[in-house]
């Protein structure tokens, strides 16, 4: 196979530089079971259909999906409770990993190849001008890694708070299962985890503890004693919020938003404890209450940072 | 004193925390099982005081003692919340134990948990507790090898540097084989390698990152 460099830094730049598409990250979770967006091929990925990109049906580009897998990535670590996974956009991304981990080792196999004819004909071996042309192959190493390392973060931090939050999932899921089915809410091996460490925790827990207990204090999730034995995120947790406004940044059609006498948009909380109306005006930062734009979050309208 | 056993069994996995959030390896104390036994005995006990007060309460209705019978509600009252706080007591223990057996299991990559760690803390585990941890082991090792095998999700949680790092071998781990051909790790040898190919040997102790 003949790599030009120029091939290579090409690939680079569609998978790295950052242009700011961002569309709602949580778009994707609407739609996730249209398969038809599914979206497979990322070599030849035309530039031109950025454009044509407003709409949350088509098909994001790569540049939107890493940005958006770096805004959940961060409001999943920043957020006390757990967010909705994205279906759809980890699927692109796990695809992507692994179409650029097969392209990088037949590139690195041509190097080797090509570093074994010259060791052959050239005695002196270590080439100089080789080890150039291994740089941009690096730095496409370096950048998988670092995508893996988001994707494998957001993962773990996500089965953290599987963990601590297990009893309350469960909770809200028997109280209402018709409005938010947890299969939504998690990915399917996110859902095997959850299940069976639940199941082996509980059986721990039983086999020590609660079987020795009289038979009307063996609850687990007994919420009608003096403390409540179920712990719920902490709604009150500070974050630090950005507001980014509608998708699209055609203010007049987001209904919530609103245009102040400065002739800046922005959207108004009320903070219940102090009875406040707060301006979030758009592309400024704000420290808040979770509970007070949690919905703004779950929308794409602000993000945690 | 009612509850001053379990304070004891608090008081124990307090300070067992403590010592793991200042040093970085997760050690696991002997499970106290004489003091977890005698909680559970006074927790019988307490159930047998409170089916005593109640019955004591409801004769004393009857006969119209009342003053008499508030005493005994207070008494039954405050045996609940023995018993209550007991439970969770004991609860507490044992998931302060089940997360540090989670995060040994992570640590340990999954790698077989029960040959290396039945010699040295395996005694420190209840039957129980063993049988957790190599459940939970078997349900990281299946979380891998899904869709997620490309991420490693197991790997490094410090964002990646560079790709290649250099490493010292601390003990002699034989022949590996890599894409930039084969090393041999032989004790305080010197490598430049890929740092995803050797991530497993770093946190198995065999090599040491420079």
């Amino acid at each position: 196979m003949d790599v030009d460099i120029e091939d290579i830094l090409a690939e680079l730049n569609t998978d790295s530089t950052a242009v700011d598409q961002s569309g709602n990250p949580f778009s994707d979770i609407n739609n996730n079971n249209n398969a038809s967006t599914l979206y497979n091929e990322s070599s030849s990925y035309p530039e031109t259909n950025l454009k044509t990109n407003a709409t949350s049906t088509s098909i994001p580009s790569p540049q939107q999906d890493y940005n958006n897998l770096i805004i959940l990535w961060r409001n999943e670590r920043c957020a006390p409770e757990l967010l909705p996974y994205p279906h759809n956009l980890m699927t692109r991304m796990l695809s992507r990993i692994q179409e650029q981990m097969e392209r990088l080792e037949i590139i690195s196999m041509d190097f080797l190849g090509q570093q074994h004819s010259t060791t052959t004909t050239d005695t002196t071996g270590n080439n100089p001008v080789n080890n150039n042309n291994m740089l941009p192959l690096l730095c496409m190493e370096a950048e998988l890694e670092r995508i893996k390392f988001v994707i494998r973060s957001f993962i773990r931090c996500r089965l953290s708070k599987i963990d601590k939050f297990s009893l309350y999932l469960r909770q809200i899921n028997e109280e209402n299962e018709s409005i938010s089915p947890l299969q939504d809410f998690l990915s399917k091996d996110e859902m095997i985890y959850y299940e069976s460490h639940s199941e082996i925790l509980l059986k721990l827990f039983n086999d020590t503890i609660l079987k020795h207990l009289p038979p009307n204090m063996q609850a687990i999730n007994d919420n009608t004693g003096t403390v409540p034995m179920i712990d719920e995120p902490d709604w009150n947790k500070f974050v630090f919020i950005k507001v980014i406004g509608p998708q699209n940044k055609i203010f007049n059609t987001d209904p919530i938003l609103i245009k102040g006498d400065n002739g800046k948009w922005y959207y108004e909380v009320i903070i219940p404890e102090l009875q406040e109306r707060v301006e979030l005006i758009i592309d400024s930062i704000y420290v808040m209450r979770y509970k007070v734009i949690k919905d703004l979050l779950m929308e794409g309208k602000v993000t945690l940072i | 004193m009612y509850g001053d056993l379990a304070n004891k069994l608090v008081i124990e996995a307090k300070r067992t925390a403590q010592l793991n959030n200042r040093g970085n390896k997760t050690t696991l104390p002997v499970h106290n099982d004489e003091l977890v036994r005698d909680i559970i005995k006074e927790v019988t006990q307490l159930k047998r005081n409170i089916e005593f007060f109640k019955e004591q309460e409801e004769t004393m209705n009857e006969n119209g003692e009342y003053a008499n019978s508030r005493i005994m509600k207070c008494q039954h009252f405050v045996n609940a919340l023995c018993l209550e706080r007991n439970k969770r007591c004991l609860l507490g223990y044992q998931k302060l134990r089940s997360d540090m057996l989670d995060s040994l299991a992570w640590e340990n990559n999954g790698m077989d948990m029960l040959g290396t760690v039945s010699s040295e803390e395996n005694s420190n585990l209840t039957h129980h507790e063993q049988e957790y941890l190599k459940k939970y082991s078997e349900l990281l090792t299946d979380m891998k090898s899904g869709e997620l095998t490309d991420i490693d999700l197991s790997g490094s949680l410090t964002p990646p540097r560079e790709i290649f790092i250099d490493v010292r071998v601390l003990k002699d781990a034989g022949e590996i084989q890599t894409e930039y051909g084969v090393f041999n790790l032989i004790k305080d040898s010197q490598f430049f390698v890929r740092q995803s190919d050797v991530e497993r040997l770093i946190q198995q102790g065999f090599l040491q990152k420079i």
